[in-house]
């Protein structure tokens, strides 16, 4: 029995290859991330182990552009690519195509680790949130054009308030292609200012689906936005980074569009509150004036001279009165006096003297008033003048 | 013409202002003037006013390019 024909390595690397690639051209591996070397070209190389055995995977860097998160030591992840044989060193790999975090668990803590760190770099401050417009006129929402979210929003847009546009960004809403779709719509509205406000959103979906609105690039590009944005992406218990960057959080792409559309009647409502006091406001301003002028009528201004002039009539009345009276007392006390000085005058008058019963005596010759016995002598001769009539008589004799 | 918020605002400030007692007569009616005015022309838009619903077509770089926007329709509104 002869010995075999050896194979050339060249030979049976050559087969091993063949079998191999092969058998698996497309397989889905799940493992832990270990011995993490990226290259400086682009390229990630690294091993995939679990308990007991370990693959060298590499990610080309092709489709490394497209890992919705950072590749580290110790990081659970579900790759799928395939088998490839190296000849030169005999060894195989995985090409990965594919790669994801493998359960929500490591998920979850990416994300609360990327959110801290931008939360770290001011990105989630309040004081950056912009104010979302009362009343916009355009909307622009960035979504998937055939997605549930776009059809809501416009259902509820149309129904509120018909008189809002709304522009619609396509994006894809899942998978690696997402995020950077995602930017450029964003900035695009931006740019070329197409709304007064943007909804950024998709429908429900898986933690993983959701992923690219944890993206820190979208991330960045919510928070930079110029226009005000809303993010309103899956259900309510849903959150993605995207929210915590957003000037709000709708809990869906439904409450968004309710929250951002004013209702048409509301608005009408208002308009005609406004209209109503704009006329009650003329009007009570009206009525003040027309009061203010009833004080300024013919009777209202003669009363009020009324008012003025009484105090003077009166003073005058009471100096009249004054007058008059101190007047009368004068008189009154000046007749007294005429009186008493008329009485003291007639007590005077010698015809009153003579008519009690005295006599003047005149010598009748002279015509000189007797008034002493030596006036006279014996044989002159006397004129008597009693009350009434002459008596002529002879005096008889005189004594002292 | 200004967006229908902005007009909104001026007119409930306005009817805010006409309110204020030491607003004189002759402001007062100026005030209402333009107040009513705008309240019409409001009502109006309001009535009126249908927005768009468009998409964007092209993925615009600028300067040069400006965005192409057409009339969306969202295939069948009651599924």
């Amino acid at each position: 029995m002869s010995a075999p024909q050896p194979l050339k390595i060249a030979e049976i690397t050559s087969l091993i290859k063949e079998i191999l690639e092969g058998s698996f051209p497309l397989v889905t591996l799940e493992g832990e991330i270990s011995n993490y070397r990226p290259s400086s070209t682009g390229h990630l190389y690294f091993t995939l182990k679990d308990e007991s055995s370990a693959i060298a995977s590499v990610m080309f860097k092709g489709k490394a552009r497209y890992l919705p998160f950072a590749p580290a030591d110790g990081m659970l992840v579900r790759a799928t690519g395939s088998i490839s044989v190296y000849e030169a060193r005999g060894t195989y790999q995985i090409i990965i195509d594919r790669m994801e975090a493998a359960g929500t668990g490591d998920i979850l803590r990416i994300l609360e680790e990327r959110k801290r760190s931008l939360a770290a770099e001011g990105l989630f401050d309040q004081d950056r949130k912009r104010e979302i417009p009362e009343i916009p006129e355009r909307i622009a929402v960035i979504t998937s054009p055939t997605g549930a979210a776009v059809r809501d929003i416009l259902q509820i847009v149309r129904r509120r308030n018909p008189a809002i546009s709304v522009v619609i960004l396509p994006a894809p809403v899942q998978g690696p292609e997402a995020p950077p779709v995602l930017v450029r719509q964003l900035e695009t509205a931006n740019r070329y200012h197409m709304a007064d406000v943007i909804i950024i959103g998709r429908g429900g979906g898986s933690l993983e689906d959701l992923l690219p609105f944890s993206d820190e690039a979208v991330v960045w590009a919510v928070a930079g936005s110029k226009i005000p944005v809303i993010s309103a992406v899956g259900h309510e218990i849903d959150w993605t980074l995207c929210d915590f960057a957003a000037d709000l959080r709708a809990p869906t792409p439904s409450a968004a569009a309710e929250l951002v559309c004013p209702l048409r009647d509301d608005l009408a409502d208002r308009v005609k509150a406004a209209a109503g006091a704009l006329e009650a406001g003329i009007e009570s301003k009206v009525d003040r004036i027309r009061l203010m002028m009833a004080s300024f009528s013919r009777e209202s201004l003669e009363m009020r001279f009324r008012k003025i002039e009484q105090p003077y009539l009166l003073r005058f009345d009471d100096a009249k009165e004054s007058l008059l009276e101190s007047i009368g007392t004068r008189i009154r006390e000046t007749r007294h006096r005429v009186e008493v000085l008329s009485h003291i005058i007639e007590g005077g008058n010698p015809a009153a003297i003579l008519s009690k019963g005295y006599s003047i005596v005149r010598d009748a010759a002279t015509g000189q008033t007797i008034r002493s016995a030596q006036d006279t002598a014996a044989g002159a001769r006397l004129h008597i003048i009693p009350g009434a009539g002459t008596i002529r008589a002879t005096v008889e004799e005189t004594h002292s | 013409m200004k967006k229908i918020g902005e007009r909104l605002e001026r007119l409930e400030s306005l009817s805010d202002a006409i309110r204020d007692p030491e607003v004189a007569l002759e402001d007062a009616l100026a005030i209402f003037e333009e107040g009513i005015k705008l309240a019409r022309s409001l009502e109006k838009d309001l009535d009126r006013i249908e927005g768009k619903i468009e998409i964007l077509k092209n993925t615009p770089a600028a300067p040069e390019d400006k965005p192409e926007l057409d009339l969306f329709s969202a295939g069948s509104d009651d599924d």
